[in-house]
């Protein structure tokens, strides 16, 4: 696979690196291309930084021969896939989601004798997205989605971001467009800091857990989503692997159900069978039938 | 509804007594600017426009706007003229001019049908050349005149207008169905009785009577179609009517990207999400540009 991506190196840059960048693309399909190369380079200078080792050449060896080298793999991607991010952060995306999506889902879902609502917040970083998602559900648990159990899947390829949500406490920074009537529902502030924690009624609605997006027997589990929120990550995946991951994305949603992407991502020339829904200020795709 | 009655609403919008003329000088800048190109006279043009003040600065407020792809900063209407070529400089002094037919004062927010208007008139010009309609020139003007009916109802039944407004947004629900509801006409049919008033070319009355119901067009089908998509896109992006409408638009479902797909084929290689992208790089410019030239 690597052998067909990489350009011609540039003088300037260590060749090491483009081994590094793809021996990154073959275990998670994240590519680097020539203009983020200083930022990997960066990044392993920091785990090298950490190991005392003194060149890439050598950092490249702990990579790929050292018993070590899955878990040194892990701390590589912990560093290079490290989101910025906050809670209620895309409003328009989360406007349509309680105003229009869950609406329409429950329509359609009115006739079912079960009423289970699933959501996937795939690239989840630190965890503000999928706790937003918790806190519109709990708002409209005891309107629209009266009679409804629901959970939220949160995955991440980042181990310490995954720790992050796991703890659940956040700081100004994060918090800064959460309402002082939301902040005083669903945290409670930390002794001694400025910080908050998320309680425990949204905290159980969301599973965490490591998935790697190009993990196709992991995929393969994630089965019957109403909508997938895929926000900014598929902007480190190469054409190949983003059309792997939308597939599959394809394959884990209910028919009719939504994919939310970032803002500047666009599935045209990726996957054919999503179709593309404005809502005011936002746009998400919806799963069309397979055409035949 | 309504303290008026209906027969005397569909009398008062049909004669559409006490709407203001339009400002005298568009039509012959409109003619000076459609003649051949050979045979234009810029500097005639220009006098024409200078004549009337609010008018020459409105032209060259807009004509500064990033939205019109001016590189450098001009200070004349002749500067404007030069720089931006005869189609521009239509394009801005028609803006300006039917601008200038609003009411100010007006609880149903004019500024913001004037900002979907120019951004409407915008996306028209853009999409069509996307496509490769033949006239792209042709298209910002047909979005920019798409609306004008609500003009006519704000200004000839203000009372009734204002109550059809008002509910559409405390609702967040389609104008033009509230409109119906609540007055028994929309804006399509007064915009139509609008352009046989002023003589405006027939193919901008389909687009004003058949926006909404773009299978109906027959004299221009693909320019209603760019119309009625210009316009689902504003109102999805933040430039509709002054409100948040709940709309939720499927392009590829819309009758109006049928029609397209018949005429053009490039409809396909169009990347919708990028396009919708570009089109929000629009919202701060159009907005700040229409309260510049609603406040001079």
């Amino acid at each position: 696979m690597s052998s067909n991506i990489t350009p011609p190196p540039r003088q300037d840059v260590n060749p090491v690196s483009y081994q590094i960048r793809d021996l990154i693309y073959g275990v998670a399909g994240i590519f680097h291309n020539d203009n983020r190369l200083a930022f990997l380079e960066d990044r392993c200078g920091r785990r090298m930084k950490e190991l005392s080792i003194p060149n890439l050449r050598q950092y490249h060896e702990v990579l790929t021969r050292s018993a070590q080298r899955t878990n040194e793999m892990h701390l590589l991607l912990n560093e290079i896939t490290v989101g910025e991010t906050c809670f209620f952060r895309n409003q328009p995306q989360l406007a349509a989601l309680q105003r229009l999506v869950l609406p329409s889902i429950v329509a359609s879902k009115e006739k079912l004798p079960y009423k289970h609502l699933r959501i996937w917040s795939a690239g989840c970083s630190t965890g503000e997205e999928p706790y937003t998602m918790a806190m519109i559900l709990l708002e409209e648990a005891q309107r629209f989605l009266r009679g409804f159990t629901f959970e939220i899947i949160a995955t991440d390829l980042n181990d310490r971001s995954l720790q992050r949500c796991q703890e659940g406490i956040y700081g100004d920074y994060a918090l800064r467009n959460v309402a002082p009537e939301t902040l005083r529902r669903y945290f409670d502030p930390v002794a001694g800091t400025r910080d908050y924690r998320v309680r425990d009624e949204v905290r159980k609605l969301i599973k965490f857990s490591r998935v790697n997006l190009l993990d196709d027997a992991r995929m393969l589990f994630i089965k019957s989503l109403d909508v997938i929120f895929c926000c900014n990550v598929l902007i480190y995946f190469d054409g190949a692997s983003k059309k792997r991951v939308i597939q599959h994305f394809h394959n884990n949603l209910l028919p009719h159900s939504y994919l939310f992407l970032g803002h500047a991502e666009s599935l045209f020339g990726v996957n054919d069978d999503f179709r593309l829904v404005h809502f005011p200020g936002a746009m998400a795709y919806i799963k069309s039938p397979v055409k035949r | 509804m309504t303290a008026l009655s209906l027969t005397e609403l569909h009398h008062r919008v049909e004669t559409l007594h006490g709407l203001p003329s339009l400002p005298a000088i568009l039509f012959p800048v409109l003619n000076q600017l459609s003649a051949n190109t050979d045979d234009i006279d810029l500097q005639k043009t220009v006098q024409l426009v200078s004549h009337d003040g609010a008018l020459s600065s409105q032209v060259l407020h807009m004509a500064n706007s990033p939205l019109f792809g001016m590189r450098q900063r001009v200070n004349s209407l002749r500067g404007a003229a030069l720089t931006l070529g005869v189609h521009r400089l239509r394009d801005i002094v028609t803006s300006c001019c039917l601008m200038q037919v609003s009411p100010r004062s007006s609880e149903v927010n004019a500024p913001a049908l004037w900002e979907h208007s120019l951004a409407c008139a915008l996306i028209s010009r853009n999409l069509a050349r996307k496509l490769g309609y033949a006239d792209p020139e042709r298209a910002y003007l047909a979005g920019l005149i798409h609306d004008l009916g609500l003009l006519v109802n704000m200004i000839l039944i203000p009372k009734e207008y204002t109550a059809a407004y008002k509910k559409a947004a405390a609702t967040h629900r389609s104008l033009r169905e509230v409109e119906l509801e609540e007055m028994g006409l929309s804006h399509e049919i007064t915009g139509d009785l609008l352009c046989t008033h002023w003589q405006l070319f027939d193919y901008l009355s389909e687009v004003m009577r058949r926006h909404h119901d773009v299978e109906k067009a027959t004299l221009d089908p693909m320019l209603t179609a760019l119309v009625n998509i210009a316009d689902l896109l504003c109102r999805t992006g933040g430039l509709g009517y002054g409100f948040t409408e709940d709309l939720v638009v499927t392009l590829e479902e819309e009758p109006a990207w049928r029609i397209i797909g018949e005429h053009s084929p490039r409809v396909k290689y169009l990347d919708i999400a990028c396009f919708t992208m570009e089109i929000e790089a629009y919202v701060n410019e159009v907005r700040s540009l229409v309260s510049i030239l609603f406040n001079l």
